[in-house]
């Protein structure tokens, strides 16, 4: 037992728990019984039932273990939905990245009073209503709306726009909807860089822009990828954007399965649609490990 | 009654493989000041905690007043604690603060009230009662966690280096304080620190502990002069050290020693020595005398030749280095400002036997 | 405000504020605008407040979202405290699979764990309706509750309840004199922002509400689909009101929680080891 291991008891002891606390494993119960039940079961559900079949006219589920649901996941219709959820998902989340990032940048540069004034001017529209701010777009993107007026007068387009109702206007959307969950990571990561390094690496005759690019952005890596995450995830499963801004066409992944289970009834493919999703979102989650080295210490 | 306020028997704490205290006994006398000391991670913490009842042992027991807490949980225990930390609750005021405890035992308001106020004076925070803890200054916070740890009147008071972020100055001024409180409440302090001088100049007893281990216990005076291993020798102060042999008894407790260089030096040291067996000496740096190369002990058999390499000026006394005949480097402590020795002079060096200890550990 | 240092991120980062801000500006300038049409500014009224006030259907639904968020909100504190309080002394692959439970619970797209849950309470024979979408709710409310609740339970001073035992407390007395109380501006924060989330969920909802519950989202939604019109605006000008209000008290509310634990407000490594950043992700 050398000296080194007897350093260690002061904190050790101060780590430990304090054994007149005893019964004390009974405080995780509500969580514990809360997500088993009805967070990782229901979830279990749905895994069983993506490989189960269902007779639609009486609802009758067989259990077995057929592969059936996920081959209609083959069906072109419902593979260029996955493709198309997966395509906008990283489509905004980049557009997300190349508009928050700046602005991110730009927040963590300023005083600590500015700093807090321009945060939150970033999380009120956060905060209003979900549902109306994804209105909101819609209105502002319609023929007779503002946009289209605008280009109208500037002689942009000669017609309507036209532009509500597609691909386009559902990424903007999700591009509105999730900035401020992309800005925040990426200025919380931004902020801790001290001044100091940055001060350090101009001494040692870096520009302005080689700074940036070889001290700042390598720094601000780790919150980009937080951001991108919880941008990115999320976005694939959209429901209401889709809803909205795509016209209720079902346009993506979200839309799909909704419609399969809400409409349809068909709960053994709509739960292969899901699970189809959860492997997408796995993946990501999977490949980040692989990204966890580049960044850095 | 003479019973011990403390006993601990035979305790210990395992935390897995690590054991922080091993095999503990101690009695620590009613009525007494009584620290415990030692480095970092020694045990003395867990110690501690195990005597107020937050630690529960691994074995051994722990007696209070001769009772045996060792099934009694830390609520129950006559035994009240000021942590390091202070632990004041910061959404209680002062006066909430101190009237914890005694809320917890449903005390009448009115006693309460005059208990809290007692308190109060007895720890000189009169007029602070409706103070959050945060507006107060760390001397007045541990003001505060002492008054609420001493109003229950416990058996025992137990201090967990109450003073270690304070200032210099204010720690001294506490210290005295404390002394203070502890000799007009009469309860028995047992206070943990790991600064051997606030221990030494507070306490009435002192318990050195290593590595979960009890070194020694005794009076202050007597582990400074007499230390019984040499890592309480090293640790409660500097001291000069010399690796020899015994070579002889020349009465209860005077011993020969030899050295390697072959020069031999008159030492007490514990009974029961023998012959031949490897000792070390030590001989505190202020026992030393420095004197002219023909000063008044420059006859006398136990003295050195030295002459001195560097002086360090501390304050009130210096701290000289010499390089002495057939010993080698030696440290001394002088007292006073201007007179005496100066870099390069040659000097003679003596100290009288009685200054210097044996300790049996051997080399180490 | 300094602009010239960075030029380029300051023009993007002021037009990205603005592209935030236009559509909310519009629902205002909407909730006002006299023309039905919503093509050109008619002039300002009150009238669709007037007109959406007496929309049953909306008005039933901002009753059903108070009542659930209300419920959420209460149970996800709950949860929130009593797990936090656990993982505090919990050790270190207990507290890694509770920090994954709380992860997975944010990062699943809703949609997916809104169908497992109606199937699952399809299967059981649970009705549709407000219990429901409050169990919905909580599952993953709850572990926002939980992120704010650990952030503050880390900076709680431990030996805080070591003192409120020496002096004689209970566990239980020293829950509730000394942790509780010091967990109370967390406690509220979480509890009002779960508040916000329930009430403005749409997924969630719209798959567990049933035929007889509409909570108001989901009213919004069909009013939207079937193109209903202005009244949406004033609606959501009044939903805007109380969200920002009761963010406003939360943001306060954690600044002054997290005065002490600014160091704990880091993403990635809190994404691996501790308990994660309070995100919003909806």
């Amino acid at each position: 037992m050398g000296r080194v291991q007897v350093g260690v008891a002061e904190r050790v002891e101060s780590e430990q728990t304090s054994s007149w606390l005893a019964p004390r494993q009974l405080l995780v119960a509500p969580t514990l019984a809360g997500v088993i039940l009805f967070f990782l079961i229901p979830l279990g559900t749905i895994v069983a039932y993506s490989f189960a079949q269902i007779d639609l006219v009486t609802y009758d589920i067989r259990f077995g273990w057929t592969l059936a649901n996920y081959r209609g996941l083959g069906d072109p219709l419902y593979f260029h939905t996955l493709l198309r959820s997966i395509g906008l998902s990283v489509g905004t989340t980049v557009g997300c990245l190349l508009l928050g990032f700046p602005l991110a940048y730009f927040i963590s540069r300023q005083s600590t009073s500015w700093q807090r004034i321009l945060l939150v001017l970033v999380l009120v529209p956060f905060w209003t209503s979900f549902i109306v701010r994804v209105y909101s777009i819609e209105t502002l993107l319609q023929n007779t709306g503002p946009v289209d007026d605008l280009l109208r007068a500037l002689r942009i387009v000669s017609g309507h726009f036209n532009f509500l109702y597609t691909r386009g206007s559902i990424a903007v959307g999700i591009i509105y909807s999730y900035l401020p969950t992309m800005v925040l990571p990426i200025y919380v990561g931004l902020e801790r860089i001290d001044v100091d390094v940055l001060e350090a690496a101009a001494d040692l005759g870096a520009s302005s822009r080689r700074t940036f690019l070889r001290v700042t952005l390598p720094l601000a890596l780790p919150g980009v990828v937080v951001g991108c995450l919880i941008v990115g995830i999320p976005a694939m499963g959209e429901y209401v954007i889709p809803e909205i801004l795509g016209g209720g066409k079902t346009l993506m992944l979200g839309n799909v399965i909704t419609a399969q289970f809400l409409d349809v009834g068909n709960f053994t493919f709509g739960s292969s649609i899901a699970v189809a999703l959860i492997a997408a979102m796995s993946l990501v989650l999977f490949a980040r490990r692989y990204i966890r080295p580049l960044e850095g210490a | 009654m003479t019973e011990p306020a403390v006993r601990l028997v035979g305790l210990e704490k395992r935390f897995g493989d690590l054991v922080a205290v091993h095999s503990l006994d101690l009695e620590v006398p009613r009525g007494t000041f009584f620290s415990i000391i030692g480095p970092s991670g020694c045990g003395k913490t867990t110690t501690l905690r195990m005597i107020a009842g937050l630690e529960t042992p691994t074995a051994g027991r722990v007696e209070v007043a001769g009772r045996d807490l060792s099934r009694i949980p830390a609520y129950r225990r006559p035994v009240n604690t000021v942590f390091q930390s202070y632990a004041l609750f910061p959404h209680l005021d002062v006066y909430e603060n101190i009237a914890f405890g005694l809320r917890e035992d449903r005390r009448p308001r009115n006693e309460i009230r005059e208990r809290v106020r007692e308190m109060v004076s007895l720890v000189r925070l009169g007029g602070r009662e409706r103070s959050r803890p945060r507006q107060l200054s760390g001397g007045q916070q541990q003001r505060v966690a002492l008054a609420r740890a001493l109003v229950k009147h416990p058996e025992v008071l137990l201090l967990d280096e109450p003073l270690g972020s304070l200032d210099l100055k204010l720690r001294r001024q506490l210290q005295e304080e404390l002394k203070e409180v502890q000799r007009r409440v009469g309860i028995t302090f047992v206070y943990v620190t790991h600064d051997q001088e606030e221990a030494f100049s507070m306490s009435d007893g002192v318990a050195v502990m290593n590595r979960g281990l009890l070194e020694q216990v005794g009076q202050p005076e007597v582990v400074y002069r007499r230390p019984a291993t040499m890592f309480v020798a090293e640790f409660v102060g500097l001291s000069n050290r010399f690796a020899g042999r015994i070579v002889g008894q020349s009465g209860a407790g005077l011993y020969e020693v030899e050295f390697d260089a072959g020069s031999r030096v008159r030492a007490v040291g514990p009974d029961r020595l023998s012959d031949g067996q490897a000792v070390s000496v030590i001989v505190r740096p202020e026992e030393l005398r420095i004197a002219g190369p023909s000063g008044p002990d420059s006859d006398s058999s136990d003295a050195l030749r030295a002459i001195v390499s560097s002086i360090s000026y501390l304050g009130p006394s210096r701290q000289l280095r010499l390089e002495a005949e057939t010993f080698g480097e030696l440290v001394a402590v002088v007292q006073g400002a201007s007179r005496g020795a100066g870099e390069g002079d040659r000097v003679t060096v003596a100290w009288s036997p009685d200054a210097a200890w044996i300790v049996p550990d051997g080399p180490a | 405000m300094n602009f010239r240092r960075h030029l380029f991120s300051g023009i993007v980062g002021v037009l990205v504020l603005g592209f935030l801000w236009i559509p909310l500006l519009m629902t205002v300038v909407n909730a006002l605008n006299r023309d039905e049409l919503l093509s050109r500014w008619g002039g300002a009224t009150f009238r669709w407040f007037g007109v959406a006030l007496q929309n049953a259907d909306a008005r039933n639904g901002l009753r059903a979202s108070l009542t659930i968020a209300l419920a959420t909100s209460v149970l996800s504190v709950v949860i929130a405290v009593t797990g936090a309080l656990w993982w505090r002394k919990a050790g270190r692959r207990a507290r890694r699979a509770f920090d994954l439970l709380v992860y997975l619970r944010i990062v699943l797209p809703e949609v997916v764990f809104a169908a497992a849950l109606f199937i699952f309470l399809s299967r059981w024979g649970f009705p549709l309706g407000t219990l429901a979408v409050v169990i919905g709710h909580t599952v993953w409310a709850s572990a926002y509750a939980t992120l704010v609740i650990q952030s503050r339970v880390i900076g709680l001073d431990p030996s805080l309840e070591d003192a409120a035992a020496d002096l004689g407390a209970t566990p239980l007395r020293t829950f509730r004199r000394v942790t509780v109380p010091a967990l109370v501006p967390a406690i509220l924060a979480a509890g009002l922002l779960t508040f916000t989330f329930s009430f403005d969920d749409v997924v969630t909802s719209f798959y567990l509400a049933g035929s007889q519950v509409a909570p108001l989202p989901v009213v919004l939604l069909s009013m939207i689909r079937f193109r209903i019109g202005p009244q949406i605006n004033a609606i959501g000008l009044l939903v805007m009101g109380i969200t920002i209000v009761t963010m406003a008290i939360v943001l306060l509310l954690v600044s002054k929680t997290s005065q002490r634990s600014r160091a704990r407000f880091s993403t990635p490594d809190a994404f691996q080891q501790g308990p994660l950043v309070e995100e919003e992700v909806r």
